[in-house]
């Protein structure tokens, strides 16, 4: 087989680990604006990168990352970068802001750069962004490639012409082979992205990077299906307190459990 | 070869008991404390190895007793015009071998303080804790509980904030107070406390004296919930941590004494503390001159012992000269709390301002050549096996207790500038 | 602007990749060690030994010096100062055992390996044991210090713990109770400044598991839980002639110059750090009654204050380090003893500030100030220890007057 092809599918979010307060819903714009939050790469696509590192050690091959958005940073491109691909690829345009893109219009962007800057044997994508948290995009991704998918991978292993992923379950794991060309979306048990060395971190900056516009990629304006926000408003939240009280730390304790059981927590 | 009996304290002060009482603590410090002090550090939790030695003084010696009269089983040092230079001597000779000791053991008898020292004695109370105390070789532990989780040492600040901030409630019902609150920090809690001392408010957000109370908790009631320990960078020996009080139920008369003289009894035991804790301070560096002087003999620089270097031996020099005025200023102040007919109230704010002085200077001068004597034995400074390193942590968190330094400036400013507004 | 930012530093003189390599190494420890240690507190082997393994042979910091072809990154240019500071700065800020673990290797790597000056035959010895396979390399010193045996040679005063001779095979190594720098329990590699009879002394790299080195219980001490030191005997240790790193006293002089700017920009991290904490405080204490937000006290504003500027200028002095280091000729070349001086007279200022600086911060938190819950104490117990390390501020004094006023008899 040839130089194994690697793209892994990443996208740029607002910090997660960003306190709740720093984030506030304008329901008038219909917007979610975070503030003093820095921009990191989605924990699930530097999962997916990591599991691309290791595919990519074992089998060799080379990594490419694409992403889709609008005023991308650089320093968390090249951060991501030097962790370990080879190959930048980019399409930025104000009206691929993430907040105007919803899920298909954001795989069919990513689709239409596959389909420029392939061909790619493994397409390996975070299983869900952790801003939307629709794990939409990965699928549909491989529906428009017209290729395979496997879903929350713990681990990903490629041999030949076949891929072996072990996907996620509540109780356990399952095993799937496919063949390649192939999509997986991954999960955080395959492991946290490494930290760069300073070589890889000077390295980065000299390896090569494409920007496509949506028309590069004969993507029209007005051409994306977009869904409109209609309404947005922060959850209402109410908090209601109950004091569970005993005759003895063990009593109440023991009735605690019963209302967490009531209430199907437990 | 000099000694720490070479350093000099005020002989003329001494009271009639220092020639017995200074021998049975050194030698119960250099037995029973010295030979296990250096695993102190990893006991903070279970208090295996720190337990004996303090059940051995305070149970089998019967220190713990100290402060009853003699007709109740105790040594009738509560009414002795020596009662504080012998807790001094007490101190530094317990703080020689391990101030964490010294603090937790001091502790048990704090809070006895408001009760049994003349002019303000009850003796009923004393009559009703004497058994606890007196009646056994196991070793008793009092707290006393101020600090509240928010404003913390603010509750020491009692010069300017009378009482006001004080949650914890005492509210009558009865012939019994009610008490719930939460403390924080207590010496002798994280689950050891058997007689607690709380400070509580009968009307909270007041600023009437009269409305703070000290009262008498006997640790085993219910609705007294203890915490586990904290995790301290040293003092092992003392155990700290929260204090829960939840309709806790004791008779009227577990109060120490009345509206009015709870508050100002309360600022006694704080003026106590600042002075005779410089005993801690003194003790700590006595056991450092011995060590520091064994090394600096052993050690060689130039071939020639590291002492006979002219400029170590100014760091020495600076050491022990710290070392001379600390241990006559805290003599001084044991003194002073002695003899309130020549030197004022203990609890008047003159008295608060000149004990909080004493402590804050005696600690930041120990402080000072404490980190000097440690660097200058490089590698062997940071070592627990040469003991100078545990003397320098315990140093600075006694300096941090009973609400840090700045209090202790404000309280001194407020008095010799008649600040009004501190 | 981060809080970090807040405190000067020259960093237009830092390469985009300081800045890069600063930014990942902040993120790694805040995850990797911060976030962690309110359950894993000082755990060698469930947080410290992993966190050392990352930094080291991950992010390869053992790697940066050595040449790429023996697998090194070849970032050994004299500017890799500045880089150094960068990364022991936040590497400090999390936890200053594993920065002073790090000054070792990297204090090593840059007096060896620095472009121009890297011995073939030296490089080759060593450089493996750093850049092959992925296992950290401990990295400790033996350095002169005042001893028990009154007729130790001397090295600017103090005496050497080890002699050495030379021979047909290479070198023997003999001293007892020795005591290292750092890691006696677990180190590979060894730095030791060697006594040689009517010669010069050596400063000969020995590895950890070189027959006849004995090594005692690990001590306990004050602080850096990430080095398990231990005192050690070398009875017979031979190694071959390459691994004598040099002789005489120039390339000592540079190898603690290098040192020493790695322990002042740890010392400088662990300073954010403080900051960040008594930050913290002084935002949500309120004292005198719910009157007063803590900050806004006049007098614990003005400590407050002081402690700010204590770091702004030791953050300053760590940078001004690495520029001399940089470009020692700017400074005016008066040779690697100059530099050693400045070197030494800026590492010894930080750690004076540094624990004075502490103790106003645990002053102003009372209680909290000692509690392991807060961690102030542990950046206070680890400064005072690398304080230690550093040797006696005495005797340091004496290099100072050497320099500055000749003395001839110190």
């Amino acid at each position: 087989m040839a130089e194994l092809n690697i793209l892994v599918c990443v996208k740029q979010v607002p910090d997660p680990e960003g306190p709740p307060s720093a984030f506030e819903v304008d329901s008038a714009a219909r917007k979610v604006t975070p503030k003093g939050i820095p921009p990191v790469l989605s924990p699930f696509d530097e999962n997916a990168l990591e599991a691309a590192i290791r595919v990519k050690e074992a089998a060799g091959g080379s990594i490419t990352m694409l992403s889709v958005g609008n005023n991308l940073s650089k320093a968390v491109m090249l951060k991501a970068l030097a962790s370990g691909a080879d190959r930048l690829v980019t399409v930025e345009d104000p009206s691929c802001d993430q907040e105007g893109l919803d899920a298909f219009a954001t795989a069919s962007l990513l689709a239409a750069a596959v389909r420029k800057a392939g061909p790619f044997d493994l397409i390996l994508t975070g299983r869900q962004a952790a801003d939307t948290n629709a794990g939409q995009v990965g699928l549909g991704l491989a529906q428009l490639l017209s290729i395979p998918a496997v879903s929350v991978a713990g681990k990903v292993e490629v041999n030949g012409g076949t891929a072996r992923v072990e996907t996620v379950l509540p109780d356990g794991y399952e095993v799937v082979e496919a063949s390649l060309p192939l999509l997986v979306t991954v999960s955080h048990e395959v492991g946290d992205l490494r930290y760069p060395s300073l070589m890889a971190i000077k390295k980065a900056k000299t390896l090569p990077m494409e920007t496509f516009k949506p028309a590069d990629l004969g993507m029209e304006p007005g051409s994306l299906v977009i869904n409109e926000i209609t309404e947005l408003t922060a959850p209402n939240r109410e908090r209601r307190c109950r004091l569970v009280e005993g005759e003895s730390p063990e009593d109440a304790g023991a009735k605690l459990a019963a209302l967490l059981k009531e209430d199907k927590i437990i | 070869m000099r000694t720490i009996d070479d350093i000099t304290r005020p002989l003329d002060y001494l009271p009639p008991a220092a020639q017995i009482l200074s021998p049975i603590i050194r030698n119960w410090a250099d037995n029973e404390v010295i030979p296990y002090r250096r695993q102190f550090d990893e006991d903070w939790e279970d208090h295996t190895l720190i337990h004996p030695p303090g059940k051995k003084l305070l149970g089998e010696y019967g220190i713990q007793k100290l402060l009853f009269p003699v007709d109740l089983g105790g040594m009738g040092f509560g009414e002795s015009d020596y009662a504080f230079t012998s807790m001094f001597i007490l101190g530094e000779e317990m703080a020689r071998a391990d101030s964490g000791l010294a603090v937790g053991l001091g502790v048990t008898l704090w809070p006895l303080m408001s009760i049994a020292l003349k002019p303000h004695v009850n003796r009923r109370l004393l009559e009703e804790f004497a058994p606890l105390y007196c009646n056994t070789t196991e070793m008793i532990s009092g707290a006393l509980c101020m600090t509240e989780p928010q404003g913390g040492a603010d509750i020491e600040n009692v010069e300017l904030l009378k009482g006001s901030t004080i949650q914890t409630t005492a509210v009558r019902d009865g012939d019994e107070w009610v008490i719930n609150g939460h403390k924080l920090w207590p010496s002798n809690t994280g689950g050891m406390a058997d007689l607690l001392v709380v400070v509580c408010t009968t009307n909270p957000g007041s600023r009437d004296p009269a409305d703070v109370t000290l009262i008498f908790v006997p640790g085993d009631l219910p609705g007294v919930t203890q915490s586990g320990p904290y995790e301290k960078a040293g003092m092992a020996c003392d155990k700290n941590g929260d204090v829960w009080l939840e309709n806790v139920r004791v008779p009227l008369w577990y109060r120490a004494h009345g509206p009015g003289k709870d508050a100002l009894f309360f600022l006694d035991i704080i003026s106590i503390a600042s002075g005779v804790t410089i005993s801690f301070t003194s003790g700590m560096m006595m056991n450092v001159y011995e060590r520091l002087l064994e090394f600096v003999n052993e050690t060689k620089l130039h071939g020639r012992p590291l002492k006979e270097n002219d400029a170590v031996a100014g760091v020495l020099a600076d050491y022990t000269a710290t070392l001379e005025v600390i241990r006559i200023v805290g003599y001084q102040a044991a003194r002073m709390l002695d003899r309130s007919d020549l030197y004022g109230e203990r609890w008047s704010p003159e008295m608060m301002a000149k004990m909080r002085s004493y402590r804050y200077f005696t600690m930041d001068r120990c402080l000072d050549v404490m980190g000097k004597v440690m660097n200058l034995m490089e590698a062997y400074g940071a070592d627990r096996d040469r003991d100078i390193e545990k003397h320098w942590r315990d140093i600075k968190m006694n300096q941090l207790w009973l609400g840090g330094k700045q209090l202790c400036q404000i309280e001194a400013a407020r008095w010799f500038f008649e600040c009004e507004t501190l | 602007m981060s809080d970090q930012d807040l405190f000067a530093y020259p960093r237009g003189r830092l390469h985009a990749a300081d800045k890069d390599l600063a930014a990942s190494l902040q993120a790694m420890v805040q995850k990797e060690v911060m976030d962690k240690r309110l359950e894993l507190k000082e755990d060698y082997d469930g947080l410290l030994a992993p966190s050392l393994a990352r930094l080291m042979a991950e992010v390869g910091l053992q790697k940066m010096f050595w040449p790429e072809k023996l697998g090194g990154e070849e970032h050994n240019e004299p500017e890799a100062a500045y880089t150094v500071a960068a990364a022991l700065e936040q590497i400090g800020r999390a936890d200053v055992g594993l920065a002073f673990l790090a000054a070792h290797s990297l204090a090593l790597q840059a007096a060896v390996a620095a472009k121009g000056s890297c011995r073939e035959e030296l490089c080759a010895a060593v450089a493996p044991l750093f850049c092959e396979g992925n296992r950290p390399l401990i990295v400790s010193f033996v350095l002169p210090a005042m001893s028990q045996d009154g007729g130790a040679p001397e090295w600017r005063g103090k005496g050497i713990q080890v002699r050495a001779k030379s021979g047909p095979e290479g070198w023997t190594l003999s001293g007892k109770a020795v005591r290292p720098t750092c890691s006696g329990a677990d180190a590979g590699l060894f730095g030791v400044l060697c006594a040689v009879d009517g010669e010069e002394p050596a400063f000969i790299l020995v590895p950890g598991d070189s027959h006849g080195i004995s090594r005692e219980k690990e001590f306990l001490k004050t602080g850096l839980a990430a080095s398990r030191n231990a005192d050690l005997d070398f009875e017979g240790v031979k190694v071959p002639a390459a691994n004598c790193a040099w002789r005489g006293e120039e390339g000592f002089l540079n190898l603690l110059s290098w040192f020493y700017l790695g322990l002042a920009a740890a010392g400088s991290g662990a300073l954010l750090a403080v900051y960040e904490i008594i930050k913290e405080w002084g935002d949500n204490r309120v004292i005198k009654g719910r009157g007063q937000v803590f900050k806004e006290n006049p007098l614990t504003a003005a400590l407050m204050g002081e402690i700010a500027k204590e770091i702004a200028v030791d953050r300053l002095l760590a940078y001004n380090l690495a520029d001399i280091l940089s470009d020692p000729q700017a400074y005016g070349d008066d040779g690697p003893l100059a530099v050693f001086t400045s070197a030494l007279m800026l590492v010894h200022h930080i750690y004076v500030s540094a624990e004075y600086t502490i103790h106003r911060t645990m002053e102003l938190m009372a209680s909290a100030g000692y509690a392991r819950e807060w961690q102030l104490e542990r950046y206070w117990r680890d400064l005072k220890t690398v304080q230690c390390y550093l040797g006696a501020y005495e005797l340091a004094k004496h290099d100072f007057a050497r320099r500055f006023y000749h003395t001839k008899t110190l």
